[in-house]
């Protein structure tokens, strides 16, 4: 298909519509500036400071890997199955950087994903599920025991 | 930027939050006990707003569909109680109890000691409520605006208990079961004089009722009559009243402040009995308990997803109305 010239420089500059950030590892990524506008820290800065998108934007509390996983999310808009790939670490590590970044609807899509998987679980298969060690102490566990049988058995209406 | 990973647990514990907003009140007490960290996300006040047990499935709550559930169990519910209001911590402003569990005076008074900012309550379809028990829990609730009431509870001595302690009552809904009679009406204009809306949707009231309420509530801005069934007692025999027998009974500015339903718009045609099945195997009691045409004083959710992958067409038409009635515009209730 043929295109015409307006149709042509606008495909060009959405091209050159990207911003370069750079990793906790020192990787430096291209990113589209539509996934970039919805990391609120990044955008505040380039929309209050005309900056020069070449110049790498640092973000040292994200590793390449994890922005990586964060961006293909973001262009799968926000899919259930690809995330169910993730390992516990990595969307732990999604769960931190989206929350540092500031993406409001990746951490709401996130925090659903994860309540899902908490509903109508017990305690201990949470724990296990998730590799949570139980901290209490045993003076507390007796006591959450005591007052807290609803949790620990079975419940049988009259 | 160091400085980030510092205050990582504060971070973890605000997006923990984040996750427990997604749950349901069962959820969040079970999140409580997994460890130190969880527990202490489970206490931020942010969760703890609303108290809604309507939803109660859990792992730790099976076969609660049946009206007067755990009534001889009751000690596992008391500590379920016991434990979410300790995380609440006194913050809860509105509560809303499962309408099936049995509801003893001791789990009446154990919530309304620890919920004195309550200004919303749901009561459930069976429980305890002794006259003397009413009192107590209305002496805390004292901040209180609005209540559902069920015919689990004397609605006049529990006007009578609002009368001695709670001054701000702005909103009243029976449900079905419950009748309304002139003996309310009057309890009301002494007790609750600053009401302004009134839903007696399905209950069987009175034309004397009715003009009572209508003419002595200065305040009132909506009574809602959907599906009422209303009698004459003034004359001999019953009599039962139409919507076209109230207009010519009643003055112009009473019938405009009633919400009735006209050829089949209200939201019980439009649920029907068949409502949310699985939400309510046993029929429409619960929905009518929950489902209001003044949303204030509705707490269901409207129509679930469920129940549009199974019902499409007619779900498309309930969240219609649905919407109509959130935005106050959409089909009338009143005759124009």
């Amino acid at each position: 298909m043929q295109k015409t010239e307006g149709e042509e420089s606008k495909a060009e500059n959405e091209e050159v519509k990207q911003v370069t950030l750079m990793t906790s590892d020192g990787v430096k990524m291209k990113v589209e500036i539509s996934i970039v506008y919805e990391m609120e820290i990044v955008r505040s800065f380039i929309e209050v400071n005309d900056a020069d998108h070449s110049v790498p934007f640092p973000l040292p509390n994200v590793s390449s890997h994890t922005l990586d996983l964060i961006i293909e999310l973001v262009k799968n808009e926000y899919d259930d199955e690809f995330m169910k790939t993730f390992s516990h670490d990595e969307l732990k590590e999604v769960l931190v950087a989206a929350n540092y970044l500031n993406m409001k609807t990746l951490l709401d899509f996130i925090a659903t994903a994860i309540a899902n998987l908490l509903e109508k679980k017990s305690v201990e298969f949470i724990r296990n599920f998730f590799n949570i060690v139980n901290d209490f102490t045993p003076e507390e566990e007796a006591e959450i025991r005591k007052t807290n049988e609803w949790v620990f058995q079975d419940l049988d209406e009259d | 930027m160091e400085n980030t990973y510092q205050n990582r647990n504060d971070l973890m514990n605000e997006i923990l939050v984040k996750i427990f907003l997604c749950l349901n009140v069962v959820d969040v007490a079970v999140a409580s006990l997994v460890c130190k960290a969880w527990n202490k996300a489970c206490h931020d006040p942010s969760l703890w707003g609303k108290i809604d047990l309507s939803t109660l499935g859990s792992y730790c709550f099976k076969k609660l569909n049946r009206i007067g559930a755990y009534r001889h169990t009751s000690l596992k519910m008391t500590q379920f109680l016991k434990h979410i209001l300790s995380l609440s911590d006194g913050n809860t402003t509105c509560f809303i109890f499962n309408f099936y569990v049995y509801l003893t005076n001791e789990q009446f008074f154990i919530v309304a000691e620890r919920t004195p900012k309550l200004k919303r309550v749901v009561l459930p379809q069976t429980g305890d409520f002794s006259r003397a028990g009413l009192d107590i829990v209305m002496k805390s609730w004292s901040c209180l605006e609005s209540i559902t009431i069920t015919s689990g509870v004397s609605a006049f001595y529990l006007l009578q208990s609002i009368g001695k302690y709670c001054n701000n009552i702005t909103e009243m809904k029976f449900s079905r079961g419950c009748n309304f009679e002139e003996k309310h009406a009057l309890a009301m204009t002494k007790y609750t004089p600053k009401l302004k809306m009134l839903s007696i949707r399905t209950v069987a009231t009175s034309l004397k009722a009715l003009t009572c309420a209508l003419d002595s509530l200065e305040h009132l801005e909506k009574l809602n009559i959907c599906h009422c069934v209303i009698m004459d007692t003034t004359l001999p025999g019953t009599y039962m009243l139409d919507i076209e027998d109230l207009r010519h009974r009643l003055d112009p500015s009473s019938v405009k402040k009633l919400l009735y339903c006209n050829e089949r718009s209200c939201l019980r045609c439009i649920n029907g009995d068949d409502t949310n099945p699985d939400r309510q195997p046993g029929g429409p009691l619960e929905d009518i308990w929950g489902e209001d045409e003044i949303t204030s004083l509705a707490h269901l959710p409207p129509p679930s997803e469920t129940y549009r992958r199974t019902h499409p067409r007619m779900h498309s038409f309930m969240v219609r109305i649905w919407k109509s009635f959130s935005s106050g515009s959409g089909p009338s209730f009143l005759p124009s």
